[in-house]
């Protein structure tokens, strides 16, 4: 039987910068973060995004092979992972592969790469590149981060949307608690494209996109020490008028699958900052149901 | 978050709770019905009669303009038979696309075949796990070509962008049979089906759901089907897994979806029970995006865990349904995982690929073909591979060439994908 889950690292991508500690402090703050404007064309929607700033010097995992052609959510989707491991050192799970489960969460995966392959093959489809289609594949920033990592044990992605993260939350525990794996690393991951920020205009209230991502290493309890972050509990999701702030969504914008992975890395963050006992994570889901997720402070 | 705010009052139904493990388990998981569809036609007798016999239901495809393309045939699907009645307002059944056609066709048949009953007002639900790849990828392609042709064009778009997410066809499979999720998606590439299988098999087993449909389904697409044309991966000639000469892979589509349950609530309802799932392996291939490590030791390791959990030795497997693509790189892999993990009693293992005949099925392929094992398992044969001129070097198993029967008690199918997603199931004959 499981005594528990605890939450033992976490990190984070997004507009605010390259760590959950700048997602923290912007979210904090209610940083009036820059909101671009763009129109692709004649016609077309004038799109609002909040993007991920660059790096100030590329870090050393960008010189993994695997990583020289990924796209954004591939970078983010390490980085964020790299952070909640909490060891840049590489790889870092040599001795035992098995032991560490993965589970990677998007909604819309590798949307630049499969716009770009798409307009080839339109275009030609015999000159269409073969470098571009692997990584349009939804499990290929998983697959990077898994032989970056040196992880060989079980490893899902999961489609789904802005709550897919909770699921994931609920898979990884299952996983630890039915002996799969000791511990499991799980990452929310997405990138801006106008093929999905421009769907955001077509819905009242959703209109600027932003990309990024978050991610979380979750271990069975053992005598946690003080100050640990536990997951308390997950609600199944209700239909619900109530009011449910989304703080990093308000400062951020609409992160897509990783809107709630921000909310639970956020959480986690300030717990440790403000040394709060409880916090509750407020996620509506695609069909405005909400999903209460309450985490403590031993 | 709502760390400052006041917490609404809400109906605490726990997904996960702390200290807490289900109340029972593990079970042993059985399947109840079964629903498949594919380029050799509708249903489990239709599909019986066509892997027994090993037809080919590869022909050429017209859903999309190949003519520029090396490739122009695969395992395309003729819809003849409108979906079987069903609880899915008209209006959502009328906008189904493709994909979902699919999905429901099979999860219908493997409903009506269970005798399960639509979720009621009690508070217990029944979860939905699929696999799939591409999902409606059809649908983001009519997105793109809207969007570049007509950039200012919205109407019709929001319902298009809402459909093409995964979770629109889990949405019609369950409002179609009245089950009420929750959803999971997973896009493990070419093992998506199998890995949903296995985890929908691990919630039963370990008490975490009473019952869950599962299966997986995919769509024949343009833009993966020039994806694995750039690649070069699909056969100029025809698909022949484990042929010394072996060129590539075709692509088909299809769906196939299982109800799965405890076994004791099974027999306390008198249902039928087609098979058991004993044992599910799941590993992650670290060699390379798309091409699997030569000696298969991931792929070896997938399918020691599933007969670790399920029991068995090697030598009591009595039939694989391999992964067998019919790629250079895929068919030497897994002939080599399947040597490893054999050892000695390599030579009487009967192994075949069934993708000889319908194709690659990608996010599908492990959902139907661990339907097909439920249906040689029943029936008592094995379908055979495409016949070959020369098998590989690597062949030290039994390759079915023709068809065979066989009384078959443990059985084994893989599935291997993009990323290293390896899975493997393993079903007992139910006794």
């Amino acid at each position: 039987m499981s005594t528990g889950i605890d939450i033992v690292g976490w990190g984070a991508v997004s507009p605010a910068g390259w760590s959950a500690h700048a997602l923290h402090e912007a979210v904090s703050a209610r940083a009036n973060l820059p909101i671009t404007t763009e129109q692709r064309g004649p016609g077309a929607p004038h799109r609002q995004f909040r993007s991920v700033p660059a790096l100030p010097a590329p870090p050393a995992w960008l010189r993994q092979p695997r990583l020289r052609r990924t796209s954004p959510i591939g970078r983010f989707t390490v980085h964020a992972a790299l952070e909640a491991l909490g060891d840049p050192a590489l790889p870092l799970i040599p001795e035992v592969a098995d032991a560490t489960g993965l589970i990677f969460v998007t909604q819309n995966g590798s949307v630049n790469y499969s716009r770009r392959f798409y307009a080839e093959v339109l275009n030609d489809p015999l000159l269409a590149s073969p470098i571009l289609f692997p990584e349009t594949v939804f499990n290929a920033p998983g697959s990077h981060l898994a032989a970056l990592i040196g992880t060989a044990g079980p490893s899902y992605t999961l489609v789904g949307d802005a709550t897919e993260f909770l699921n994931a939350m609920i898979t990884g525990a299952q996983w630890i608690d039915q002996g799969l794996v000791r511990d499991c690393l799980i990452v929310a991951a997405e990138e801006l494209d106008w093929l999905s920020t421009e769907a955001l205009h077509l819905f009242p209230g959703l209109q600027i996109g932003t990309e990024g991502a978050a991610a979380i290493l979750i271990r069975r309890s053992n005598q946690s020490s003080p100050g640990t972050i536990q997951l308390e509990s997950i609600t199944d999701p209700v239909q619900s008028s109530a009011f449910a702030e989304n703080a990093p969504a308000g400062v951020l914008g609409h992160g897509f699958s990783v809107s709630s992975a921000w909310q639970i890395v956020f959480a986690c963050e300030a717990m440790r900052a403000q040394a709060l006992s409880t916090a509750s994570v407020l996620s509506r889901d695609t069909h405005h149901r909400l999903i209460t997720t309450t985490l403590t402070r031993a | 978050m709502g760390c400052q705010e006041p917490q609404p009052q809400l109906e605490k139904r726990m997904a996960y709770q702390r200290g807490t493990s289900p109340t029972s388990g593990p079970h042993r998981v059985v399947v109840t019905g079964v629903g498949i569809l594919t380029s050799l036609g509708h249903g489990c007798a239709t599909n019986a009669a066509g892997f027994r016999e090993g037809r080919s239901g590869l022909r050429p495809i017209t859903l999309f303009d190949t003519s520029k393309q090396r490739v122009h045939i695969g395992g395309e699907i003729a819809f003849e038979e409108p979906l079987p009645t069903n609880s899915l307002p008209a209006r959502a059944g009328a906008r189904l696309e493709r994909s979902s056609r699919m999905l429901l066709h099979a999860g219908l048949e493997a409903w009506a075949q269970s005798g399960w009953e639509p979720d009621k007002d009690d508070g217990k639900v029944t979860p939905i796990s699929l696999g799939t790849s591409a999902g409606a990828m059809p649908l983001g392609q009519d997105y793109f070509k809207t969007k570049t042709n007509h950039p200012a064009q919205k109407r019709g778009l929001a319902t298009l962008s809402q459909l093409y997410q995964p979770h629109s066809q889990a949405r019609a499979l369950a409002q179609a049979t009245g089950l009420r999720g929750p959803f999971t998606l997973v896009s493990n590439a070419c093992a998506s089906g199998a890995n949903a299988i296995g985890h929908a098999f691990h919630a039963v087993k370990h008490g975490h759901a009473r019952r869950v449909l599962a299966g997986g389904y995919d769509a024949l697409a343009e833009l993966v089907f020039a994806g694995f044309d750039s690649l070069q991966a699909l056969s100029t000639t025809r698909p022949r897994p484990f042929a010394a000469d072996r060129d590539g892979l075709a692509l088909g589509e299809g769906a196939a979806v299982l109800t799965l349950e405890r076994l004791e609530d099974a027999q306390v309802r008198g249902a039928t029970i087609l098979a058991e799932i004993t044992g599910y392996g799941a590993t992650t291939d670290l060699h390379h995006l798309t091409q699997p490590h030569p000696e298969g030791i991931a792929a070896a390791r997938s399918m020691a865990k599933a007969c670790l959990e399920a029991g068995v030795t090697p030598d009591q497997i009595d039939y694989i349904n391999a992964h067998g693509t019919g790629t250079p790189l895929n068919d030497g892999s897994e002939g080599a995982a399947i040597c490893a993990w054999a050892g000695r009693d390599v030579s009487s293992v009967r192994v075949s690929s069934t993708k000889g005949s319908i194709g690659h099925l990608l996010g599908g392929a492990g959902a139907v073909e661990t339907a097909i094992c439920i249906l040689a398992l029943r029936g008592g044969w094995v379908p055979p591979n495409v016949t070959l001129e020369k098998p590989d070097d690597i062949c030290r198993f039994d390759l079915v060439q023709s068809p065979r029967d066989a009384d078959l008690r443990h059985v084994l199918t893989n599935s291997f994908g993009f990323g290293g997603a390896n899975a493997t199931l393993v079903l007992k004959k139910a006794s």
